[in-house]
């Protein structure tokens, strides 16, 4: 029992920091030396950025703290929507090296090779599915509690890309190899669950798939799935008055990992009425186990080993942005990703050159896994040599444990 | 000064943030309490399910019976015949102070004997063994290998024959060799009538030593000696035939366990009838006499004895001898009802017994050698008395408490364990004329009780129509609400003491159990866990 509500536990509220980047052109003057003047450049960055529209952040805290949860806090995380609560997060890290400027056919366009490492979770979940797990069923005596929509997706993949980019334009073309870590999948597209008066009998109507990796190791070094991907992004300048807008559209991680043999599916539609286990005697309690096994051949929840062929988490995006030449910027983006729980998120900025070493912006987004946010940016040129971008997004989230997001984006460029 | 703030604010907090992971956990991970409804277990309970199958028959009305059935005492093969381990010694000597020389192969000791085996007053004619070995060892303190042999006219081996031979090597009266050579006896048949066929117990034998044909003979002087030793062991009889004997046994007092009665531990019983048939197997060739002395129901959980009150208790019961049919047997037997009519048979069972005391004198051949030594035996022959008993379930039962020990496997340890506190509910359909009442607590290893769990509600009977039946159920809800003090202690060692106390409905008449009869129970559970409070 214990793993079952870990389980749901982990897939409705696990979650660390995370990012959601300013909406702008590449700003040539903060920018030259990653634009112009580098031959090389070795750029490192880490981020980390959760969401949801109903979890605060004070129950990410205790959860990640193993402390208690007392029943005020779990209440304030109870989604309002019984259909649309959403909750989800990523984490990447990488480190890249960009090779000089080539001429030629492929004049403004550097050689790059990155290597980097992420990890998602997207959850779509029922009110009911969050009062279960943090309330237990017996608020639903005489009554049906709706589980059915909810979905999650939680990937843990590394990529080598090899591709060309250009700094300058905001283009960039790139195929990547992806090791599979760990993956579990779960889909519920009917799953109901009714708790007859005095618990007599919990009637369970379900049509649920879930996928799961090789169990036996979920560790960095663990080679679970092999696939590829393909990401890049294009860009145009229009024509506009007071000055030409910068439009950009990318995919990223558009790909799949084939997973292997030793994955697990577990499919089950039916419907079960449960009325406790039938044992022969009554007296001889001794004999009656409630164990997990038990409680998986009563559901028939038994899973087959076979390959998998599963998509990867891709994300889309469209931003259209103002003169990053001018002092005062501003831009505006679209972004969708493949992930459960996850709605488009549209992002507002607006920024400030400081000099001509620095960059802040203001950004405001709604949608993604959560609701409105308010994050702030820089970005640094430090002497000749150094890029540094700093992003903080749902600010709120950073002084009150009670919002909802928080996220956070470093990186660093080093050029010569 | 403002603006600073801020500024400093969120940096703390970007710090506390970072430095989260880094804190010390308190535990492996987070806890908190749900409150769970869910069905335990589920069962029907038919009074199948109550006794063993074994113990149960239909009447051809659908009324049930308890059929017991079991060995009173059984008199095996040893109590009538032991043959004991015996050994027969043979020593050569020379006559005179020598010394002689003996050429190779001189046959210098051969000697003719009867030996008689120890059987007490059993006198054996035949004897065919199942089981037995002979052991024949030779001392030599002559120098030269010498060779023994040792043949038994009245026994046929399996093998046919019935001489056995060993060899020895050349030894001296300072170093003596020895040799040893065994064998198998099972399916020997032995004829204990001496060399002239009018003895009993006796065996003839032939024995002889001779130097090893292929030495050098040897010098012997009055200090050289030849000893061989035949041991008969592990005898035992798979046939007999001769006179057993005119002796008496007591038999007990000893005691059976009767498992009719187990469960109960409390209460009165009240049975309309019940038979108690016993039957003793003569499966020996030879007249026997039984005297019973006593017949006692106890019950051990209240000490109260009754003793069974029935002519078979007045005098002796006499048994005829078994039938030789050559290859087999066929045995006599004795049978005697013991009822509610001719005995004290009820207040017998009414005592709820879980065992039975008895003792008996048996007497074998009470008047002699009447078969002029034509006893026998097999080794299947028994002298067997079995009882049979057979209770209609007609009764009438006031507060009769079934009592059951458990253990439940529950989650966790008594180191950590969600399941904080609950409620049971036990939903009972009954088709059985018994009211029911629940009595739970929690005991220790020595049955001491630890905390009473105190039960609301009963198992109503179901109603009884014109005729004495239960032609319908009736429902009844009991709950039992477990504090956490008890969830507690279901972890420290303890066990779950179930007591039912069942009476039937009415005390007026009595009520037959059919073997339709049903209750279907249901143990649903309301109980506060704490996630993650099993690590």
């Amino acid at each position: 029992m214990n793993r079952l509500f870990t389980f749901l536990s982990a897939v409705l509220t696990l979650g660390t920091l995370s990012a959601q980047s300013p909406v702008l052109a590449p700003d040539p003057v903060i920018e030259r030396g990653r634009q112009v003047d580098w031959a090389n450049m070795i750029t490192l960055w880490g981020e980390g950025d959760q969401q949801s529209n109903s979890i605060r952040n004070e129950l990410l805290a205790d959860l990640l703290l193993a402390r208690d949860l007392d029943r005020s806090t779990r209440e304030r995380s109870w989604g309002k929507s019984q259909t649309g609560d959403r909750f989800g997060y990523t984490l990447s890290a990488g480190l890249a090296w960009t090779g000089k400027r080539m001429q030629g056919r492929f004049e403004g366009w550097r050689p790059m090779v990155s290597l980097e490492h992420a990890e998602v979770l997207g959850v779509r979940y029922t009110r009911d599915l969050y009062a279960l797990t943090f309330f237990g069923n017996a608020r639903y005596e005489d009554r049906t509690a709706d589980l059915s929509g909810t979905a999650h997706l939680n990937l843990r993949y590394q990529s080598l890309a090899f591709g060309l980019v250009d700094p300058v334009k905001g283009r960039y073309l790139q195929l990547a190899v992806v090791k599979g870590q760990y993956l579990s999948e779960s889909r519920l597209d009917d799953l109901t669950l009714f708790t007859e008066r005095d618990g007599r009998s919990l009637a369970l109507d379900m049509d649920v798939t879930y996928w799961q990796s090789d169990t036996a190791s979920a560790s960095l070094s663990t080679w679970n799935g092999l696939g590829a991907s393909i990401s890049g992004a294009w860009s145009w300048t229009l024509d506009a008055e007071p000055g030409p807008l910068w439009l950009q559209v990318g995919v990223k991680d558009l790909g799949f990992i084939g997973w292997s043999n030793r994955a697990l599916t577990t499919r089950q539609d039916s419907a079960i009425n449960y009325e406790g286990f039938e044992v022969e005697d009554l007296f001889d309690l001794d004999a009656v186990v409630l164990g997990e096994d038990q409680l998986l051949d009563t559901l028939g929840l038994r899973p087959v080993h076979g390959s998998l062929l599963r998509p990867l988490p891709f994300r889309t995006h469209v931003v259209l942005a103002s003169d990053p030449t001018a002092p005062w910027q501003a831009g505006i983006g679209l972004e969708q990703r493949y992930l459960p729980g996850f709605t488009p998120q549209a992002t507002v900025s607006a920024a400030r050159r400081l000099g001509q070493v620095a960059r802040v912006s203001v950004n405001l987004g709604y949608g993604g896994f959560g609701v409105f946010r308010a994050g702030i940016a820089g970005q640094l040129r430090l002497g000749s040599h150094v890029l540094a971008d700093l992003t903080l997004s749902q600010v709120p989230g950073y002084v009150d444990l009670q919002q909802r997001g928080l996220g956070l984006a470093i990186r660093l460029c080093v050029g010569w | 000064m403002k603006n600073v703030r801020p500024c400093i604010r969120v940096a703390s907090l970007l710090v506390l943030l970072f430095s989260m992971a880094g804190c010390r956990k308190e535990q492996d991970a987070s806890r908190w309490d749900v409150d769970m409804l869910v069905p335990l277990v589920s069962s029907t309970l038919t009074i199948r399910d109550l006794v063993a199958d074994s113990l149960v028959s239909t009447e051809a009305d659908g009324t049930v019976a308890l059929i017991f059935r079991d060995e009173l005492f059984a008199v095996d093969l040893d109590t009538l015949l032991k043959a004991p381990d015996t050994s027969f010694v043979y020593a050569y000597g020379l006559p005179v102070p020598g010394p002689l020389n003996f050429p190779a192969g001189f046959n210098f000791f051969n000697q003719a004997d009867v030996q008689r085996f120890d059987l007490g007053d059993v006198a054996l004619r035949r004897l065919v063994l199942r089981e037995g070995r002979l052991e024949m060892r030779m001392k030599n303190m002559v120098a030269s290998a010498v060779i023994g042999q040792f043949a038994l006219p009245g026994v046929v081996l399996p093998s046919g024959g019935n001489v056995l031979s060993t060899t020895v090597g050349a030894g001296s009266p300072s170093s003596p060799t020895f040799s040893t050579d065994q064998r198998d006896l099972a399916g020997s048949s032995f004829d204990l009538r001496g060399p002239n066929y009018n003895s009993v117990n006796t065996l003839q034998t032939d024995l002889s030593a001779q130097l090893d044909p292929a030495g050098t003979g040897a010098t012997v002087t009055d200090q050289d000696s030849v000893v061989i030793e035949a041991r008969y062991s592990g005898l035992v009889p798979q046939y007999a035939k001769g006179y057993f004997g005119s002796r008496a046994e007591e038999v007990g007092p000893d005691t059976n366990d009767l498992g009719l009665f187990d469960a109960i531990i409390d209460g009165t019983i009240d049975l309309e009838d019940a038979t108690l048939r016993l039957t003793v197997e003569n499966g020996l060739g030879a007249d026997v006499r039984i005297a019973m002395r006593s017949l006692q129901a106890y019950n051990s959980r209240t000490g109260s004895t009754v003793d069974l009150t029935h002519s078979i208790l007045n005098g002796p019961i006499n048994l005829n001898r078994a039938l030789d049919l050559g290859n087999g047997f066929t045995p006599s037997y004795y049978q005697t009802t013991v009822g509610a009519s001719n005995s004290n048979l009820l207040d017998f069972l009414e005592c709820l017994p879980d065992r039975v005391n008895y003792a008996l004198d048996l007497w074998l051949n009470p008047l002699g050698d009447v078969s002029s030594g034509n006893d026998f035996l097999y080794y299947e022959s028994r002298l067997r008395a079995d009882l049979e008993l057979e209770v209609p379930l007609r009764l009438r039962a006031q507060g009769l408490t079934l009592e059951t020990l458990s253990r439940p496997d529950l989650p966790g340890s008594n180191e950590g364990h969600g399941l904080r506190s609950g409620i049971l509910r036990l939903f009972a359909t009954n088709g059985f004329p018994m009211v029911g009442l629940v009595q739970l607590a929690i005991v220790d290893a020595e049955g001491n009780v630890l905390s009473e769990v105190p039960v609301q509600g009963s198992i109503p009977a179901g109603p009884l129509g014109a005729d004495g039946l239960v032609h319908s159920s009736a429902t009844g809800e009991l709950t039992a609400t477990l504090t956490p003090q008890q969830v507690d202690l279901l972890y420290q060692n303890t066990q779950l003491r179930t007591r039912v106390v069942l009476s039937t409905s009415t005390q007026t008449m009595y009520l037959r159990i059919l073997e339709s009869y049903a209750l279907q129970v249901q143990i649903t559970a309301a109980f506060n866990y704490l996630v993650n409070g099993d690590e």
